[in-house]
């Protein structure tokens, strides 16, 4: 029986995806940008907080100044300003042009009220009439009641932040979470590529049922394929700055941005290498699923095992294919976002997301099948062994992050550990809660055979972690494309939505086009009768 | 009245199952089955309750997981105080990613072990124990199913026979106990 693609769902897809459309056209007209703001040391004790910018502004330096000194003069503090351009400039000749879009400055404050003591200060303009009032005995006391404290720095970056506010021309976020979403939906579709190539290698007879849901899956690669090239299209004409050893200017040995590490990387780290890489991932994966299916839908009509072994070779061959591609993929795709990091098991632990959303996508879809009656050869052995897998592949995800983590926390290079200073400073909530959610949920809640086998469950469990290895990818890429200004907003939801909505109307689409169950494939049998 | 066990036995897994299906439809129950491999479906069949060795393996899992916590703590923090890779916080929770491997390992270490002796334990196969099977070929390529008559008070112990030999049988052999 084939599915039946009714006008009905189509319609409610549609729905859903003019909604996260709305949502997303909401965020892209709303997105705003604002200075890059990091705290540094200046001298023994003292701290300033260095505020850049590298493109035009709609405001000038001086007007900056006024504004910043304003508003802090209100909220009790004097800042001091240092223009480090100007500094820079007797060091640096040739890049003169770049000047004009260079926002440099470092910004020192201090408290009026307490001179060089930190974190007395008030941040509210309001409660600052009271304030002066108190003696600096009462200010502890005071401290006590008052509820949220911040310190000069801190006050002084959220001013900076307001100030330096600015409708962002770029589309930083947009373009960042178009990444996200291709590379997520793809990575799922991909993870049924590489389930379905791993149960041909191995000869498994378990899966065989799940298979045309698998192909269905896989169906997205095409599509997704063209909104990761359109991505990188726009990285490679500069339309967007995710990948920022694509500027030229960082292998330039005269200019002033000119990066050592990166250049030394030139042979890997440039464009003719990258779409060369590009052209190989994707012709290995659109071709194999391309023969995938092809062999599928002929065995339906030819039976015999040729097919099979012809099945368990291809299946081979991409398994091999795919351990250099997939990881190779994630380190051009994703980790070069971070250019200047590199880990040698990052590929296995974007590889492991992959599965894990893949199979959790494949059980979603089937008790939705098996709710509207389709796929009653489907028992309760089939989804459990199903769950087994959800469950395995999440300790393979937290593995592979904590191996990665740890080594790096252990030895305290600079080089390596810059990467999770940056997820620490500025993503340190939604990173450790995307680990606790993705450890935890499933080792306490999916641990009971039962739970494998339970509907209820594995929905509520599988959404949740299905979202949160959406946020896992976010994390991965935000952190090196949009640094502090991340969000999630009605641009990141919406896109999610849009692409959600396209993604699942592809895959029953492509569903629609072929029966549910396959015939003639030499382990049906058995699997039909399936029993853990 | 004496209880007597009878062992059918069987040359096939797939018979000795539908055998089993037949007897349990008619109400009879089956005490115990010999095979050299696990028959897949069996348990459902003759009824046999759920292991709860995973919940004892759990248990031994976190005996391990606490053993491992407190000893790390007392050895490298309490007792004697250790310089973690250059990171002398003299912190458990400071230091915590360098004690989770060991504290993984250990936790693997108590679980599997506990459960492997348990296992041994519950089924008196602890290496150097007499064997509990009817009969040395099946452990080789025989099935033996075991039905005692005191479990199967409706039936007489001729009837319970008859019943069993229609069934694909290759031998049958009845214990006095």
């Amino acid at each position: 029986m084939n599915f039946q693609f009714t006008s009905k769902i189509k319609r409610n897809l549609f729905i859903i995806i003019a909604a996260g459309l709305a949502m997303f056209v909401v965020g892209f007209l709303t997105e705003k940008n604002h200075l890059y703001t990091e705290i540094h040391s200046v001298h023994e004790g003292e701290e300033g907080l260095l505020v850049e910018y590298y493109k035009e502004l709609p405001f000038t330096k001086v007007k900056f100044v006024e504004d910043v000194t304003v508003a802090a003069t209100e909220a009790g503090i004097s800042v001091d300003f240092s223009d480090l351009i100007e500094l820079h400039k007797d060091d640096h000749h040739g890049s003169q042009h770049h000047d004009d879009f260079e926002f440099k400055m470092l910004l020192t404050p201090h408290s009026l009220e307490t001179e060089g003591e930190h974190g007395h200060s008030e941040a509210h303009g309001d409660a600052h009439a009271e304030d002066h009032g108190d003696s600096h005995a009462e200010e502890g006391g005071h401290d006590a009641h008052a509820g949220v404290h911040h310190t000069p720095m801190e006050t002084l970056e959220h001013i900076v932040h307001e100030v330096g506010s600015f409708n962002d021309t770029g589309h930083a976020r947009t373009w960042s979470n178009l990444l996200v979403n291709a590379f997520f939906f793809f990575g799922i579709g991909l993870g049924a590529l590489f389930f379905i190539a791993l149960q041909y290698a191995t000869e498994s007879g378990w899966g065989v049922v799940y298979k045309r849901i698998l192909e269905a899956i896989i169906g997205w690669l095409p599509i997704g394929a063209i909104f990761l090239i359109i991505v990188f299209v726009g990285a490679s004409m500069h339309w967007n700055h995710i990948y920022h050893w694509m500027d030229p200017e960082v292998h330039n040995p005269e200019s002033a941005h000119f990066d050592i590490i990166i250049a030394n990387k030139k042979p890997f780290l440039s464009q003719w290498f990258f779409w060369l890489m590009n052209a190989v991932y994707f012709a290995v994966f659109l071709l194999f699923a391309r023969g995938f299916r092809k062999r599928s839908l002929q065995e339906d009509l030819e039976g015999g095992t040729k097919i099979h072994m012809k099945n368990f070779a291809k299946g081979a061959l991409f398994l091999v294919l795919f351990g250099y591609l997939s990881s190779a993929m994630s380190w051009q795709w994703v980790m070069s976002i971070d250019t200047h990091w590199f880990s040698t098991l990052y590929g296995w632990y974007v590889f492991s997301g992959i599965w894990l959303s893949a199979t959790i996508f494949i059980l979603l879809l089937t008790f939705w099948l098996k709710g509207l009656g389709y796929l009653d050869f489907i028992n309760e052995s089939h989804i459990h062994d199903m769950g087994k897998w959800m469950f395995a592949i999440s300790f393979l995800w937290t593995y592979l992050f904590f191996s990665q983590f740890m080594l790096i926390w252990y030895a305290n290079i600079p080089e390596e550990v810059t990467y999770y200073l940056d997820r620490f400073g500025d993503y340190k909530w939604i990173l450790w809660t995307t680990v606790a959610v993705n450890f935890v949920i499933p080792i306490i809640l999916l641990m009971s055979r039962e739970a494998k086998r339970s509907k209820n469950t594995i929905i509520i469990i599988g959404s949740i972690l299905f979202v949160f290895h959406w946020v896992d990818v976010f994390i991965l890429v935000m952190p090196g494309s949009v640094f502090d200004h991340w969000a999630i907003g009605f641009l990141e939801v919406g896109m999610f939505v849009a692409f959600l909505g396209m993604f699942i109307y592809t895959v029953l689409n492509t569903l629609s086009k072929a029966p549910m169950l396959v015939k003639n494939h030499p382990y049906l049998d058995e699997n039909l009768h399936h029993h853990t | 009245m004496a209880d007597k066990i009878i062992y059918a036995m069987y040359d096939d897994d797939d018979k000795l199952l539908d055998g089993a299906r037949m007897l349990v439809s008619k109400g009879i129950h089956v005490n115990e089955v010999f095979s050299p491999m696990p028959i897949h479906g069996l348990d459902d069949v003759i009824g046999v309750r759920h292991t709860r060795l995973g919940i004892a393996s759990f248990l031994y899992g976190l005996t391990g997981l606490m053993l491992a916590t407190l000893g790390m703590k007392y050895f490298m923090i309490d007792d004697w105080m250790m310089n973690i890779g250059g990171k002398p916080s003299f912190s458990y929770l400071e230091n915590l990613p360098a004690f989770i491997p060991i504290t993984f390992e250990f936790t693997v270490l108590c679980a599997a072990h506990g459960m492997a002796i348990t296992y041994l334990l519950r089924n008196k196969t602890l290496p150097g124990m007499p064997a509990s099977n009817p009969d040395p070929r099946t452990t080789d390529d025989m099935f033996v199913m075991e039905i005692r008559t005191a479990e199967n008070t409706k039936y007489s112990a001729d009837e319970l026979q008859s019943m069993v030999k229609s069934t694909a049988i290759v031998e049958l052999d009845e214990k006095t106990v």
